[in-house]
């Protein structure tokens, strides 16, 4: 069992470390939250329907419809990006996503929405080894992706417009880069839960990249960060009776805002 | 072959037409310099140049290649474009050298064929003839308007392009910089036969450093050619006057 824990953490925690700098660089958090809230919808409706119809829901469903799901999202917002109107449209799917998500929960019986009250706090001492499998391999492919086209990647993320302009694909690499943030997203929320998605991916990136640090010692200290978020927050949480998404969530903060104030003390 | 050759193109965005039946023709590496009014169309000019922007309509040849329906990387890797407003989100702490170093990123693309060390040797040459060779560990974000806009020159030129399209590559320099860029970019034409098609504002720099003047107005563009005494004189009349006002005329046009 610790072990299990031990290495979705490490996964999570190293794909965090490449997705929150990312994000922070291509100022992607909008599409994070848009992700997440689209795959609480989702499940909720899942759930709904599989109420309904009276059949058990596996953890195949869920993948399945979560990934179905960051697929479509992600187009969508990267057609959006392309024409500028990015704040106003994924407010719209952000605001939609959302209540359709209050709508459904609140048509569950209690068992049900015991479940997905899970995936807003999280039960990383619940993974199967199913979940265990699907997260190592999204892990290893998007770290490989990251690395493999880092410069790609930092280059469309700080100059769009020139990227445009050189020979490489930048409009393929930037959908496979908003892929990437989302695919992380759900494995994620699936994982730790809605709340701790937001610290883990959003405050790292956006607090270390005001740090003045290289962008690799970036990636490389938010992903310490998280595992050790992460670890310290299960363990507390088995000595006092208190959740670890808070606890983690509240780590993530502290921690990342120790570069951020060094670096306003120094200048 | 011409190096570049447009015909009736027009071009917009949405609704809006910007351009629209401009023909251009440089049949040898010169230096271009493009003005004309804001909004007249001179970055639109560039961007469809640079591969960002489709035409509607017309012709557009880069080095003898149709580039109006597809524009093949094979091109974009011999043209280095600076872009007009610093397109640089600063939420990226990267430094002067990573920003150079990008410029190479089409021509060496992974697996990486050019080795660290002749990457480092590049950005250095090209950084020191744009005096910027001091910088190469600073952060870009933290550099002045001017500094950064060499940075920019530097990551066009790194790859040594063949035509260098460049918005305004001027603004933010200072007067005695702005003579260092200008000769730089007219050794590289008359001595490494490049073509440099340059936005500006300031018809002063045109007239004296460019072989050929293009004038954007009203969709369309006309050319001057600035050693020619009746060309200086059309160009003066066609200038818009509302645009006249706004140069510092630092020297008189024409003798
Ligand atoms: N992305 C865009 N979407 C819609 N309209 C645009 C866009 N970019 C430019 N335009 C419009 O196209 C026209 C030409 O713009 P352009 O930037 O080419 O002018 P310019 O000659 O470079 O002006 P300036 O001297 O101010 O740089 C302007 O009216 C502008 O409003
Ligand atoms: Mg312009």
């Amino acid at each position: 069992m610790l072990g299990e824990v031990l290495l979705l953490s490490l996964f999570i925690a190293l794909t965090s470390g490449f997705t929150t700098s990312y994000a922070a660089f291509s100022r992607s958090e909008f599409l994070i939250v848009t992700v997440a809230h689209s795959a609480l919808a989702g499940l909720s409706v899942l759930y709904y329907i599989s109420y309904i119809f009276g059949f058990q829901v596996s953890s195949m469903h869920e993948w399945l419809m979560l990934v179905l799901l960051t697929t479509v999202v992600c187009l969508a917002v990267g057609r959006i990006r392309e024409h500028g109107e990015k704040e106003l449209i994924s407010a719209v799917i952000f605001a939609l996503t959302l209540s359709i998500a209050a709508l459904f929960m609140a048509l569950l019986p209690g068992n049900l929405i015991a479940r997905m009250w899970n995936f807003l706090t999280g039960s990383i001492l619940l993974v199967t080894h199913l979940d265990l499998l699907i997260v190592s391999v999204i892990s290893l492919v998007t770290c490989s992706l990251y690395t493999f086209f880092y410069r790609e990647f930092l280059l469309i993320s700080y100059d769009y417009e020139y990227a445009l302009s050189t020979g490489i694909p930048a409009r393929l690499l930037n959908y496979i880069l908003s892929m990437l943030i989302s695919l992380i997203t759900i494995v994620c929320v699936y994982t730790v839960g809605l709340f701790v998605t937001y610290s883990i991916l959003m405050i790292p990136g956006t607090l270390l990249s005001r740090a003045r640090l290289r962008t690799n010692s970036m990636i490389v200290l938010s992903s310490a960060i998280v595992l050790l978020s992460l670890l310290t927050s299960v363990l507390l949480s088995s000595y006092v009776p208190v959740p670890p998404s808070g606890l983690c969530g509240i780590i993530v903060c502290v921690l990342s805002l120790v570069p951020y104030l060094a670096r306003i003390i120094r200048t | 072959m011409s190096i570049i050759e447009i015909r009736g193109l027009s071009a917009g965005y949405g609704r809006k037409t910007v351009l629209s039946n401009l023909n251009l023709v440089i049949t040898k590496p010169s230096f271009v310099s493009v003005i004309g009014p804001n909004g007249a169309g001179k970055t639109t000019l560039l961007r469809v140049l640079a591969g960002l922007l489709r035409p509607r309509g017309g012709l557009v040849k880069i080095l003898g290649v149709d580039v109006s329906k597809k524009f093949p990387s094979s091109i974009k890797v011999r043209l280095g474009y600076v872009p007009q407003r610093d397109s640089i989100n600063y939420a990226v702490p990267v430094t002067v050298f990573d920003v150079i170093v990008s410029g190479l990123i089409d021509v060496c693309p992974a697996p990486r064929t050019v080795t660290k060390r002749e990457v480092r040797q590049r950005a250095c040459r090209v950084a020191s003839a744009l005096g910027i060779d001091d910088l190469l560990d600073s952060y870009f974000h933290e550099l002045s308007g001017g500094l950064q806009q060499r940075v920019l020159l530097a990551r066009a030129l790194i790859k040594d392009p063949d035509i260098l399209l460049l918005d305004e590559p001027l603004s933010n320099l200072d007067e005695a910089t702005q003579q260092e860029v200008l000769k730089l970019l007219r050794h590289l034409v008359d001595k490494h036969l490049k073509t440099v098609i340059m936005v500006t504002h300031d018809l002063d720099v045109a007239l004296e450093w460019s072989d050929l003047v293009v004038l954007i107005s009203r969709g369309g563009a006309r050319t001057f050619k600035p050693g020619v005494h009746e060309d200086v004189e059309r160009l003066l009349e066609s200038y818009p006057e509302e645009e006249r006002k706004i140069i510092p005329s630092r020297r008189p046009y024409c003798g």
